[in-house]
């Protein structure tokens, strides 16, 4: 349900109507927006990261990007030696991916939630079970597809989950997908209001450009250009000159 | 409770976990198993009369080598099964190649022996009882096995139950060994076996109930 999004289509960001309202900050700005990231390294687990927030810092100074893989093991294995600030990192980080997987399979807000909990106590007084020497994001997953059936089980609706591989877990951060929805209200409440309006009704509702600067008593052209300023103003925020 | 709060109770109570806690576990089971399997049959049957004498035979080691071969591929397979999302290749492997010799010897042994004396050997003089004094004495190591299991994140667990099963019957076949005085091929493979898989049929049929995490 992606638009075609002409200026936009440069920007990292994919905008999508969100399906479940879960995100809604109570920030007064109508229905909340949630993003789907369509950066190539989100779907890429072995070469690049979804960097923690805080370490960002790292890869900007060249490093070389520590891959998701290697990432959490280093964190698990930490959180096995007792360090329990790895280790709440670790839970944190699978917390993201973790509503992300169930959401998609359950679809049911608050039972997403308890998965969640479960998954991750699991995760943790479970975590003896992990051999360093094996993949780390197989084990999440497998703890993660085991507690989807014993759901599934409990309540006697669909009794399998199919067998899939570790980027089903891995596939979408929910955690990014919340921060990058809080970014964008931000940006969103930077604009002038009309400006605002007019990006809402066209990019996310998916209005035409016509309609949406009828609302406004505008012409189409008029409209236009304002979504192009807008669009200009926003990516000048985010850091991007060429709009 | 949040999953925010909950995270931070979590990560808050974290303490090191090393060194590695299924091997010991693993290990406490196998111990239990066997002790207990050995202290049963010496209480019940004794030793066999001549074991000072059967040491120095093939078919003593044939037996305890069969036993604890099966017994290694359940520990082995444990070892994996245990842990989410691992399969058991080199225990499953292990316990079809120790099946399997033992088939060939059971009938290598057939094939040099008159038609008139297969039975005899198959049956032996104890096969109405051998199979139920297996499963007898094997009972505490399956418990043991089991519970061990339910320390650890079985994500197949009618298949980690069955490992449970041969790994305590391997024990106490082989603990059997020591009190039994039965020599053919034929007849370790056949009751012999059956005492084994009894057990791991019963882990198989009570995995998914028992082992839930």
């Amino acid at each position: 349900m992606s638009l075609p999004l002409g200026a936009i289509a440069e920007s990292p960001w994919r905008w999508e109507p969100e399906r479940q309202n879960r995100e809604a900050d109570g920030q007064g700005r109508g229905r909340a927006l949630t993003f789907t990231p369509c950066l190539p390294r989100r779907r890429d687990l072995s070469a690049s990261p979804a960097q923690p927030r805080g370490s960002a810092a790292m890869s900007h100074d060249g490093a070389p990007p520590v891959s998701l893989e290697a990432r959490l093991r280093s964190l698990m294995v930490q959180g096995l030696d007792g360090d329990a600030a790895a280790q709440t990192e670790l839970l944190r980080a699978l917390g993201g991916y973790l509503r992300g997987y169930f959401g998609r399979r359950i679809g049911a807000t608050a039972e997403v939630e308890d998965l969640v909990q479960d998954t991750l106590i699991a995760v943790h007084f479970k975590r003896h079970t992990y051999d360093p020497g094996r993949p780390f994001l197989n084990w999440a997953y497998s703890v993660a597809r085991y507690k989807l059936m014993d759901h599934f089980r409990r309540t006697g609706g669909r009794r399998e989950a199919p067998i899939e591989t570790a980027e089903a877990l891995f596939a979408v951060d929910d955690i990014e997908a919340r921060d990058a929805g809080q970014d964008l209200a931000r940006l969103l409440a930077t604009l002038p209001p009309r400006q605002r309006s007019l990006l809402r009704d066209v990019k996310i509702t998916g209005l035409s450009i016509q309609e949406a600067a009828a609302k406004l008593g505008m012409s189409e052209g008029a409209g236009k250009v304002s979504i192009h300023r807008a669009m200009k103003a926003m990516s000048r925020r985010v850091g991007r000159v060429d709009g | 409770m949040s999953t925010d709060d909950l995270i931070s109770r979590l990560g808050a109570s974290t303490t090191a976990k090393r060194p590695p806690r299924v091997g010991l576990l693993l290990a406490a089971a196998a111990a239990v198993g066997a002790l207990a399997a050995l202290a049963l049959a010496m209480a019940m049957w004794g030793p066999r009369h001549d074991l000072p004498h059967a040491v120095g035979s093939m078919h003593f080691w044939m037996k305890a080598g069969y036993a604890l071969a099966l017994a290694a591929a359940g520990l082995t397979a444990l070892e994996r099964l245990g842990r989410p999302g691992e399969r058991a290749p080199i225990g499953m492997m292990l316990a079809g190649l120790a099946v399997l010799a033992v088939l060939g010897l059971a009938a290598h042994e057939l094939m040099i022996l008159p038609r008139g004396a297969w039975m005899p050997a198959l049956k032996g003089h104890s096969w109405r009882v051998c199979s139920l004094n297996i499963v007898a004495i094997s009972g505490p190591g399956f418990l043991a096995a089991m519970w061990a299991l339910r320390q650890m994140a079985p994500t197949r667990p009618r298949l980690a139950g069955a490992a449970a099963g041969l790994m305590a019957g391997g024990l106490g076949a082989a603990a059997y060994g020591v009190a039994c005085n039965e020599t053919a091929a034929s007849f370790l493979a056949s009751w012999y076996s059956l005492g084994m898989l009894a057990w791991a049929a019963v882990g198989a049929a009570l995995g998914p109930r028992l082992l839930r995490w």
